[in-house]
């Protein structure tokens, strides 16, 4: 029995599975792996220990939306695929239809319109939310307490819904958990059925340069609570965004904010400042 | 499909690359139901991002797709080809914006055995086995040392290279990269119980 982690090569396996080297240079290495029996084992090994490593991580469904992007994306040629197709190593020669456009495959064009449909539904659901929310910059003067504009919001969101026959839409208020947020404001409308929604903070502290507000969305049915996205406010703490979040939501029971490291973190680990009830 | 003359519904992941390579949108499309999740989840782990790692998987899905003609499957499975396509195409987006993984440095530095639970799975017929693979996966990792998890985290998951590492832990190059080697085979000996001696 020998020991192959002393192969001579072993730093080129390693370099090979971390896909490291110019096409030449992987390609020689291929050549080499079918010559050498020792070699080729070892890359194995290695290859086998990456792909597990990356089978360690939390696993994360991604948005629904993505396979008919994926679709529409792969039925354009690639800007490259003059070279490719010449690439030494090309086992298969390419399809005469390859590059070309499956008109035929009508089922593709379905999603994409669907997606537009959604994309100008959701487009005019933000608009009817900025309407309401500028009437309510207009009565906000008449508001003493970010209590009482909370609850003035939610009123008129609540008619808004009820004329629009928007019946999977929820409005939610959060509330500040600690004192530094008590006079901070933020309303979350959420629409199950499309899996996405709309935050509003408003009179949100300044937050460090390293840290950035991130709206999560607690769902018994996740373990933890699910990244809905990284929320930026301005210098008066406002902001409004569209959000969807990271992984599909069966019930949204709490809407929470926490304080994170800048550029968010996938699973949340900073203070929770304000919580829906 | 056939094998040993019977029918089968199910199609081997490589299969499915193979014939993806052979231009056939249909076993891509069922190879993304298949594979989209673990590569998301990569993606997600890596960049820290769910927004970014939306793109990162159109990207990487292209590539694969793009490539899938040069799979040869005595190399390496479709998974584990896949992870190094991917794997590299989300280490070179992550450099682009290496200011930005410097200011989250921090929210990576959890232990890789503090990650969380197997959320959903793409292909629902798959579930259990995957539920069981995943844990086997996670004891395995949970089990080596310190000191291999934290390499093998800066290596694969930050993107950070073997010189990186040695001028970061002031050790020499030649002992990182041997220890991520011995970690790599350690952990795919406490999965499969294959180690790479012959």
């Amino acid at each position: 029995m020998k020991d192959l982690m002393s192969h001579p090569r072993a730093d080129e396996a390693l370099d090979w599975v971390n896909g490291l080297g110019t096409p030449e240079e992987r390609a020689a290495f291929e050549r080499d792996l079918a010559k050498d029996a020792d070699l080729s084992a070892l890359t194995e090994g290695l290859s086998d220990g990456s792909a597990i490593l990356a089978m360690s991580v939390p696993q994360v469904s991604p948005p629904a939306s993505l396979r008919a992007k994926l679709m529409d994306r792969i039925a354009e040629p690639s800007p490259d695929a003059k070279n490719e197709a010449s690439a030494p190593s090309l086992k298969v020669m390419p399809s005469p239809r390859e590059g070309v456009k499956d008109l035929s495959n009508s089922g593709s064009m379905a999603p994409r319109y669907r997606e537009l449909f959604a994309w100008a539904a959701a487009l005019a659901f933000a608009i009817g939310c900025g309407w309401l929310w500028q009437r309510q910059d207009s009565t906000k003067r008449l508001l003493v307490s970010a209590g009482e504009r909370i609850e003035n919001l939610t009123g008129e969101l609540a008619k808004a819904q009820q004329s629009r026959d928007l019946a999977k839409v929820e409005v939610n208020s959060l509330k500040a958990t600690i004192d530094a947020y008590q006079e901070g404001v933020a309303l979350v409308v959420w629409d199950a059925e499309k899996q996405e929604g709309v935050l509003k903070l408003e009179k949100m502290p300044p937050i460090p340069l390293d840290k950035d507000y991130q709206l999560w969305v607690v769902d018994p049915s996740h373990q933890n609570p699910v990244d809905a996205g990284v929320v930026r406010v301005d210098e008066q703490g406002f902001a409004r965004v569209s959000f969807k979040p990271s992984m599909d939501i069966a019930k949204a029971e709490k809407f929470a904010i926490s304080v994170e490291q800048h550029g968010g973190v996938p699973v949340n680990a900073g203070p929770i400042v304000l919580l829906s009830p | 499909m056939t094998e040993s003359g019977t029918e089968v519904d199910v199609e081997s992941d490589n299969e499915l690359l193979e014939r993806a390579g052979r231009n056939d949108r249909a076993a891509f499309e069922r190879f993304y139901d298949r594979f989209s999740t673990p590569l998301y989840s990569l993606a997600v782990q890596m960049l820290g991002d769910a927004t970014e790692a939306e793109d990162a998987l159109l990207e990487g899905m292209e590539a694969i797709w793009r490539k899938a003609p040069t799979f040869d499957p005595s190399l390496a499975s479709a998974f584990t080809w896949s992870v190094m396509i991917f794997r590299s195409r989300v280490v070179d987006r992550a450099r682009r914006r290496s200011s930005r993984n410097r200011t989250r440095e921090g929210a990576r530095e959890e232990k890789l055995s503090q990650l969380g639970p197997l959320g959903e799975m793409s292909d629902e017929a798959e579930l259990p086995a995957r539920r069981e693979e995943w844990q086997l996966v996670r004891d395995a990792v949970d089990s080596l040392e310190e000191a291999q998890s934290t390499l093998l985290r800066w290596s694969f998951f930050d993107g950070m290279t073997h010189q990186e590492i040695a001028d970061k832990t002031g050790r020499p190059l030649g002992t990182i990269k041997t220890t991520i080697r011995r970690s790599l085979i350690e952990l795919r000996a406490r999965v499969t119980g294959k180690g790479v001696e012959r």
